[in-house]
């Protein structure tokens, strides 16, 4: 009855040309941007939300047409994964590629399925590179600089009492959000619009290798600032060689080069990820490192948070102060 | 108009259910936050007791952290200890301490990257229960890092709970578009799996945070002082991690010295400058090194994403 009528409208519409609307299109945009990882599985990802966002055009192509519905709600039930907002590109150039198949051309299950499949790792590469390793680091060192989690705040180390800026974690929010949303939105509808032809062309010609590199080189840039912003080692071990104190920090490493135990530490976690540790248990031995590295066994055991100078190899909060003035030292 | 009456209905339905749980929000959320803002002006005593009514809150807040209904940016805002601390300090009665905690304990998750499905610790996880006993228990800056590390670890179980079971779901999808029912297809992506998400993070957060943050706080504060020292220096390193894994995916070819570039930039220039204009300078030599390069970027080495090289490690030797 309604496969009927839904023909039936169709036909006196656009002379039997089933065609998708602008609102589909958005509505399609909107399922995928909410629910792109409702239900990410371990079997088969982000699959169901894929077909989730396909239910407006399914409707609109084959609405009514059980088969047509079915066919068409399996092809997109597959193993699917990629960024949720610059891999919008996938599901504009899979609508575009629908909307040919319904109107007769010959398009099979399985190019679509093998076009989505193409497309996913490339966009997630670039999704994954610029979203994830470049703007959200950024935006959320801005934040925290905004929140005010100075030099001041971690070298009293008492957080009592202190306020942040509630700016910080809202002009995060408002920034994130904008990128997301307006890369998602423009990803979504150019696919819709430039089609597979010239996807795969752009994808092709070099132009996205040129723009994942790059991305990587700001990536690095912004890496490399946030270890020296971030990344905070502090060795409070002195050697007392007859009247002279050698601090091992600043009197040795910070000569040879400033902050290299940082750019050091973040160098070996690298480089024992490439050979395939699991960063959970670097995190647990590092934790460990940390506790041990602190245990008062030099000195007398501090009995405030920032007085664990000389009696620890590492220490928190900051470097040795210089140990000229004996008297100013306590409060 | 080519509707399918019967389908339209079902999707406004989805799209109603979705508006009123995000108008939900939007209702509880705000008159809480400017309770909370009027409530603070004064405020400095230091011990925070939880009502139920704000361990519900925190509950329903990593919740949503995990959840659709914030536009799906809930990973890149709500699930970030940085904007959870705000939300549990509002809701705690104190956004600017909690704003601060929630910053501190966002470093460990700087460089925080999803790979293929696998998290490396649940930021989220961190932010909203890790905020809330620190704020409970007054705890210091180590401290605070010592329950969040922890904390994010455990978030990994509930992460992995979520993910294999919502494998079952696939399969009631499966179903449904054998039966070539649409509705049945979003039920199967949207209800039963926010069903269960709802069952495993609400609930156990809100019974957690009622019952045992201020017991947890307690139990951190009587550490003795050396080994909260010890915490705040892995404050300190665990960052390394976080950035050391988004390097995994970009440290590659030559775009290598840049990272040295943007460290000792950032070292000559006292850590006083905003990582802001380190952006820009970064945006500027990008242009340069990819114009400079022009046609030979195809023999440069090629970064690879986490979702790509996931497919990868399953064949790699590990």
């Amino acid at each position: 009855m309604s496969t009927t009528e839904a023909a039936a409208s169709g036909t006196t519409a656009n002379d039997g040309e089933r065609k998708i609307t602008r609102s589909d299109l958005v509505k399609s945009w909107l399922i995928w941007t909410f629910f792109s990882h409702s239900n990410y599985n371990y079997e088969r990802l982000q699959a169901s939300a894929f077909a989730h966002a396909m239910t407006p055009v399914i409707k609109r192509l084959y609405g009514g047409d059980k088969e047509e519905t079915k066919e068409a709600l399996k092809r997109h039930l597959v193993f699917f994964n990629t960024a949720p907002d610059f891999g919008g590109v996938i599901h504009g150039v899979t609508i575009a590629m629908e909307e040919q198949k319904a109107n007769g051309e010959p398009i099979t299950d399985n190019a679509i399925t093998s076009t989505k499949t193409g497309l996913m790792g490339p966009m997630a590469g670039i999704g994954d590179t610029i979203g994830q390793g470049i703007v959200t680091p950024l935006l959320l060192a801005l934040g925290i600089s905004i929140a005010g989690l100075g030099t001041a705040v971690q070298q009293s180390g008492d957080l009592s009492g202190a306020t942040g800026n509630p700016l910080g974690p809202i002009l995060y929010f408002i920034l994130v959000a904008a990128f997301s949303l307006g890369v998602g939105y423009f990803f979504y509808t150019q696919g819709y619009k430039q089609g597979r032809t010239f996807i795969t062309s752009v994808l092709k010609s070099g132009l996205m290798e040129k723009v994942i590199l790059g991305a990587s080189v700001l990536g690095n840039i912004v890496l490399g600032g946030l270890t020296a912003q971030f990344v905070k080692v502090y060795v409070g071990w002195t050697v007392h060689a007859g009247d002279t104190q050698v601090r091992i920090q600043q009197d040795v490493l910070d000569k040879i080069l400033p902050g290299l135990l940082p750019l050091g530490l973040v160098i070996l976690t690298w480089w024992l990820l490439m050979r395939g540790w699991h960063p959970i248990k670097l995190l647990v031995i590092y934790v460990i490192v940390c506790v041990v590295g602190a245990i008062p066994f030099m000195g007398p055991e501090p009995h405030y948070i920032t007085d664990a100078c000389g009696s620890s190899i590492l220490q928190p909060y900051g470097p040795c102060p210089d140990p000229v003035p004996a008297d100013t030292g306590g409060e | 108009m080519v509707k399918n009456p019967k389908g339209e209905r079902r999707l406004t339905r989805g799209g109603k259910i979705s508006l009123v749980i995000s108008t939900l929000v939007v209702i509880i959320g705000i008159p809480t936050a400017v309770q909370a803002m009027t409530f603070t002006e004064t405020e400095a005593a230091p011990v925070v007791t939880i009502s139920l009514f704000q361990a519900i809150l925190i509950g329903l807040g990593y919740y949503l952290s995990q959840s659709p209904w914030i536009a799906g940016l809930s990973f890149w805002t709500l699930n970030r200890p940085l904007v959870a601390g705000l939300l549990v300090g509002i809701i705690l009665g104190d956004p600017g301490q909690g704003t601060l905690i929630g910053a501190a304990i966002n470093l460990i998750y700087l460089g925080f990257i999803s790979a293929g499905g696998a998290i490396p610790g649940d930021p989220g996880l961190a932010g909203w229960v890790g905020t809330t006993i620190a704020l409970a228990g007054n705890l210091n800056y180590g401290a605070a890092l010592a329950i969040a590390v922890p904390i994010g670890l455990l978030g990994t179980v509930i992460w992995n709970g979520r993910m294999t079971v919502d494998s079952l779901f696939m399969h009631a999808a499966d179903r449904a578009a054998e039966r070539a029912d649409i509705g049945g297809v979003i039920r199967a992506n949207v209800l039963y799996p926010q069903a269960w998400l709802f069952l495993i993070t609400f609930v156990p957060v809100t019974i957690a945070v009622y019952l045992g943050a201020s017991f947890i706080g307690d139990v951190i504060n009587g550490f003795p002082v050396w080994l909260l020292g010890g915490l705040a220096i892995a404050g300190g390193i665990l960052p390394a991690i976080g950035i050391a894994m988004n390097m995994k995916f970009i440290f590659l070819g030559s775009a290598i010295p840049y990272f040295f570039v943007g460290y000792l930039v950032m070292v000559v220039l006292g850590n006083e400058v905003s990582i802001m204009v380190l952006a820009v300078i970064g945006v500027a030599l990008a242009f340069l090194h990819v114009t400079f390069l022009g046609d030979r970027v195809h023999s440069a080495n090629k970064p690879q994403s986490p979702k790509m090289r996931k497919s990868e490690e399953t064949e790699a030797t590990r």
